[in-house]
């Protein structure tokens, strides 16, 4: 514990209705703000930056940045394409593990669509999967800074169904391969998620 | 820029303390009120550098609120035990030796923030406000953990006896031994078993083997 520096808070603000595109129908919100305090004897004194910023769904606890406040009901469309930003995690950190051996086969940019939809409930295509990966690709993202930058993005729940992503690749080719586990490993750390609910991720996972 | 704020802050909460009491000029004069206000500039200065680095963003849930709460006030009663021991000792000062009063209460707390600073420097990453283990951290012996268990509890615990004794404060020493004692016992034991949990085996050849609080010399170390 280190009594004196910086530590960040999630912080709730403002909240209210608002239409909910993984629910499909209007839901109660809160926004939350992670944002950096300066700290003495550990209380959080003076407020610093803002670490990140999003709109956290109360029924389904998926977070969104702040356009799904201007989002249409009634607009099928906005709503099926809108994305909340663990969906965005998902997919970002699948193709960073995919791309972690250096190689890329055809089967796990179907094994990445097919953990994509059954995790979002979304219908996304092998394309927009394979243009993920080249996306990422050259972006020459490591995991764990990707990850740190949207710490302030995800709520709990997001990372946990992140890590549940990165297990479900990891294991989708039969080959859990030291690339991979060290890629695991760094998105575990980055994420904070401690050996004992990786545990639990795991055990659910095998069952 | 942090370390600095911090100092400052630190510096000018006692200072206005001491203004409220209306004892502003003993800090002309009092080498006890110096020595304190050097000593806990030290151990702020030494305890913002090493989180300089660090922003640790801790989200509230229902698993970590106990470990939260009691690290929140952990620090509260830190903060008691110094400003008791500078309040008793403006209100009541102690007619004493100054010299040997002054050089090991604040070699004590110097102590204390070596044992902090190593334990950190040791741990890096894995140095948390609470009790828990990331996946793939390692069970950290070497160093000074090589020689107690807990040596960023013994520091805090020897920065606070250090600065109670250095103004020879017995309200500071009761809130240190009724209050911060307790708690640093029980945040050790939510640790330990924490860590056990984890690394079973392992940590408990590293519990046998290793004492918690105070070295034992000359002891061959099992690492």
């Amino acid at each position: 514990m280190i009594f004196f520096g910086t530590r960040g808070l999630t912080l709730t603000g403002d909240s209210g209705d608002f239409f909910c595109p993984n629910c499909g129908s209007e839901r109660p919100y809160k926004r939350r703000k992670v944002r950096r305090f300066f700290t003495l004897y550990f209380v959080p004194l003076i407020p610093l930056d803002l670490l990140g910023e999003y709109i956290e769904c109360l029924t389904c606890k998926n977070t969104y940045n702040d356009k799904v406040l201007e989002l249409a009901a009634d607009v099928e469309a906005d709503r099926k394409a809108f994305e909340s930003e663990y969906e965005r995690a998902v997919r970002k950190s699948m193709a960073i593990m995919v791309l972690a051996d250096g190689v890329v086969d055809e089967s796990e940019i179907d094994a990445m669509t097919s953990i994509y939809n059954s995790l979002t409930g979304k219908d996304a295509s092998r394309e927009d999967m394979a243009l993920e990966i080249e996306t990422t690709k050259n972006e020459d993202l490591a995991i764990e800074d990707y990850l740190e930058s949207i710490n302030g993005q995800v709520n709990a729940n997001g990372k946990e169904l992140v890590v549940r992503a990165l297990i479900s690749i990891a294991y989708a080719d039969g080959d859990f391969d030291e690339e991979e586990q060290k890629t695991l490993i760094k998105a575990l750390s980055a994420l904070d998620i401690t050996e004992n609910h990786f545990k639990e991720i795991m055990d659910d996972f095998k069952s | 820029m942090i370390s600095g704020l911090a100092a400052l802050t630190n510096l000018l909460f006692f200072l206005l303390q001491i203004f409220l009491l209306g004892k502003w000029e003993q800090i002309s004069y009092d080498p006890f009120v110096i020595s304190f206000l050097a000593a806990i500039s030290i151990f702020c200065l030494a305890e913002s550098w090493l989180g300089v680095t660090r922003c640790e963003v801790i989200e509230v849930s229902k698993k970590n609120r106990v470990d939260l709460i009691l690290t929140q006030i952990t620090g509260v009663v830190l903060l008691v035990v110094f400003s008791a021991s500078l309040c008793e000792h403006l209100i009541y000062p102690v007619d004493l030796e100054s010299s040997a009063h002054i050089v090991t209460g604040t070699a004590t707390v110097l102590l204390g923030v070596h044992l902090r600073v190593s334990a950190f420097r040791k741990l890096e990453n894995a140095f948390f406000s609470m009790p828990k283990v990331t996946v793939g951290q390692q069970l950290v012996v070497g160093g000074i953990y090589s020689f107690v268990r807990h040596p960023s509890e013994i520091g805090l615990v020897c920065i606070s006896l250090g600065i109670v004794w250095l103004l020879s404060s017995l309200l500071g020493f009761l809130v240190l031994v009724l209050m911060l004692l307790p708690i640093s016992y029980f945040r050790v034991a939510r640790e330990e078993s924490c860590l056990s949990q984890v690394f079973d085996k392992d940590y408990r050849h590293y519990k046998n083997n290793t004492p918690a609080i105070f070295p034992i010399l000359g002891r061959k170390r099992a690492l």
